[in-house]
């Protein structure tokens, strides 16, 4: 049921990082390489980038409060050959700089790493001005750019590696506060989406389960009740929102017949709005998307303003049981 | 080169300036014809080190366009000193033709040779020249950057960003030329922004140069006092006249950008003949 490749053996009581913290380790994963250069607009510290300057001071700049500067050095570095990683919150990069990001960039199709840190709502208690609550969908519109939203510490570590390897821009979200750290190391695979718990036995109820990010762990607490409930969960973890595993995602799909999304972001144009796009026009199947509706977050928490917006572990059993027990069943 | 044969090479540029917009239809006038002194010192008077048989050549200088709106003047001067045929010029502005609407630099076989960077937004190709400024000192190479700016741009914030940054990282490879010609789309730029450019550049910390750019001789001493500048990027401040050579499109915002008639054509390339 649970998938052993993917899910450390104590994934119900896992220790707890900041997604966050995965940033720099990968960084020093990668930091042998020459090529490597780390940017940061005044939040080395907090979006964990600071590290690498320990090791290599010489390839870590710190641009100051100018997230558009930032994006064009990057651009410009990545021109002349070298492999840029710039850092800062979500909300201001890609936020501010989108137009930077799209033009010297996405266009440009040059190797610029892009870190997003303080994504979601699970900032919490700086409010919704530090919560970077649209960048899935900001990214995920530019041609060239690939989209990586890691589930935990552990994965985004592996993240920050394969978007060394990878050819083109590469966007990963992060997010500030302890989480569970979950997931086993292995490397990450670009594309794919990791199926952490399958439908296995027949079931008059079942679902599919499409979460990312923070919420993925929360998608998997809420599946053990709902199978108590009689509901069925296939859980998915989706950690390329682009290119978007769609295969894997319509094999579930046909397999259990009702999918619910579930993300710390704007369903429109997030996860909920790309899955929706491909599910429509491939397999339609119902939907429902759980994430932020249309509204910005609130200053909190981040367990509180989960709770809030409906996206921890009570809400997503809460929609799911009326989405799916509301729904006839499949023969 | 004399200041002479580059001036003939200069006034080439403005008539292929003018023939290239007149058939596409569209396209900027004003600021190519008042840079087209720069370009010809740039690219045929030896002021920068480049290589048109290989385009991307290591220790070329990069001559970045940041207004990208200029563009046809880049393409005449890229063809005209030997990156691609100069029969391509008629191509600009067309579906599938290397010549886009704005510079861009894809990083395949659709990429010009010889274009540096993606430009256009205006601001952008300033920090796209920060970056290669400070990959080029990283590696300690020879190499010089000169990234070509309007008066207009300096109203991105994004500029001063860029600038801010070079100043700290003490980038004297790099030379901003901004083309202080007057205009942009629909004002003087006196009419929206007040102050002297050149007390600004220095404030930020730039080493500021000012110059007549349609004077050659003048502009070449500065290019190559530039050069010179240690411990910080300098910047030239080249006054010029927008629409320069065209006597009816000279100083006006009106011919920031326009779609040219046919006599307005004829008569423009009469003028450029001199």
């Amino acid at each position: 049921m649970f998938n052993d490749s993917y899910l450390r053996p104590d994934w119900r009581t896992p220790d707890e990082r900041p997604i966050r913290d995965g940033v720099g380790e990968g960084l020093l994963r990668v930091g042998d390489d020459e090529r490597v250069i780390v940017l940061t607009a005044d939040l080395g510290g907090s979006t964990r980038v600071k590290v690498f300057q320990d090791v290599y001071p010489d390839r870590y700049f710190d641009v100051g409060v100018a997230e558009q500067n930032m994006a064009g050095v990057a651009a410009g570095l990545a021109l002349e050959g070298y492999k840029p990683y710039m850092s800062s919150y979500a909300t201001f990069s890609p936020g501010r700089n989108w137009e930077q990001i799209r033009v010297s960039i996405a266009l440009t199709a040059v190797n610029v790493n892009i870190i997003g840190s303080h994504g979601g709502v699970a900032s919490g208690i700086y409010g919704p001005t530090h919560q970077g609550t649209e960048d899935i969908a900001l990214m995920r519109t530019l041609p060239n750019m690939t989209v990586l939203v890691p589930a935990d510490a552990t994965q985004l570590s592996a993240a920050i590696v394969a978007a060394h390897e990878h050819m083109g821009p590469v966007y990963i979200r992060a997010a500030r506060p302890p989480m569970p750290d979950f997931t086993r190391e292995i490397p990450f695979t670009i594309g794919k989406a990791y199926v952490l718990r399958e439908v296995t036995t027949t079931s008059k109820r079942m679902v599919t389960l499409l979460a990312t990010g923070a919420t993925v762990y929360e998608a998997l607490v809420a599946s053990e009740q709902l199978a108590k409930e009689g509901v069925e969960c296939e859980v998915i973890n989706v950690s390329t929102i682009m290119p978007l595993d769609g295969d894997t995602i319509r094999q579930s799909a046909r397999r259990t017949g009702y999918v619910v999304t579930i993300e710390d972001h704007q369903v429109v144009g997030g996860l909920g709005g790309a899955v929706t796009e491909v599910l429509s026009e491939t397999c339609p199947v119902p939907i429902k998307r759980i994430g932020l509706q249309n509204r910005f977050g609130v200053s909190g928490s981040w367990r509180d303003v989960y709770r809030e917006m409906g996206i921890d572990r009570q809400g997503i059993v809460r929609a799911v049981r009326d989405f799916v027990l509301n729904r006839p069943v499949v023969q | 080169m004399p200041a002479q044969d580059l001036h003939t090479i200069a006034q080439q540029l403005r008539r292929d300036v003018i023939t290239m917009d007149y058939h596409a239809g569209g396209g900027h006038i004003a600021g190519p014809l008042s840079s087209a002194d720069l370009f010809a010192l740039l690219y045929f008077g030896g002021v920068a080190h480049l290589n048109p048989t290989d385009p991307w050549w290591e220790e070329r200088d990069r001559i970045v366009l940041s207004a990208g709106h200029y563009c046809p003047l880049l393409y005449a001067s890229l063809a005209r000193v030997g990156y691609f045929p100069v029969e391509e010029l008629s191509t600009f502005m067309q579906i599938n033709s290397r010549l886009p609407g704005h510079p861009e630099r894809r990083g395949d076989d659709s990429t010009l040779p010889g274009v540096e960077a993606t430009t256009g937004p205006l601001g952008q190709g300033v920090s796209v020249a920060v970056g290669m400024a400070l990959a080029l000192f990283l590696r300690r190479s020879e190499s010089r950057v000169y990234c070509v700016m309007s008066d207009g741009e300096l109203q991105e914030g994004q500029v001063w960003e860029a600038i801010t940054f070079a100043v700290r990282r003490q980038l004297s490879n790099l030379t901003f030329i901004v083309d202080a010609n007057g205009i942009q789309i629909e004002h003087y730029t006196e009419e929206i922004v007040t102050g002297e450019i050149a007390a600004k550049l220095e404030g930020f910390g730039l080493h500021v140069l000012e110059t007549d750019g349609n004077d050659i001789d003048k502009l070449r001493a500065t290019l190559e006092l530039a050069k010179t500048v240690r411990d910080e990027p300098a910047a030239i401040v080249m006054h010029t006249t927008a629409g320069k050579g065209v006597s009816f499109m000279e100083r006006s915002p009106v011919w920031h950008d326009a779609v040219i008639t046919k006599e307005q054509y004829e008569q423009a390339i009469k003028e450029l003949e001199k």
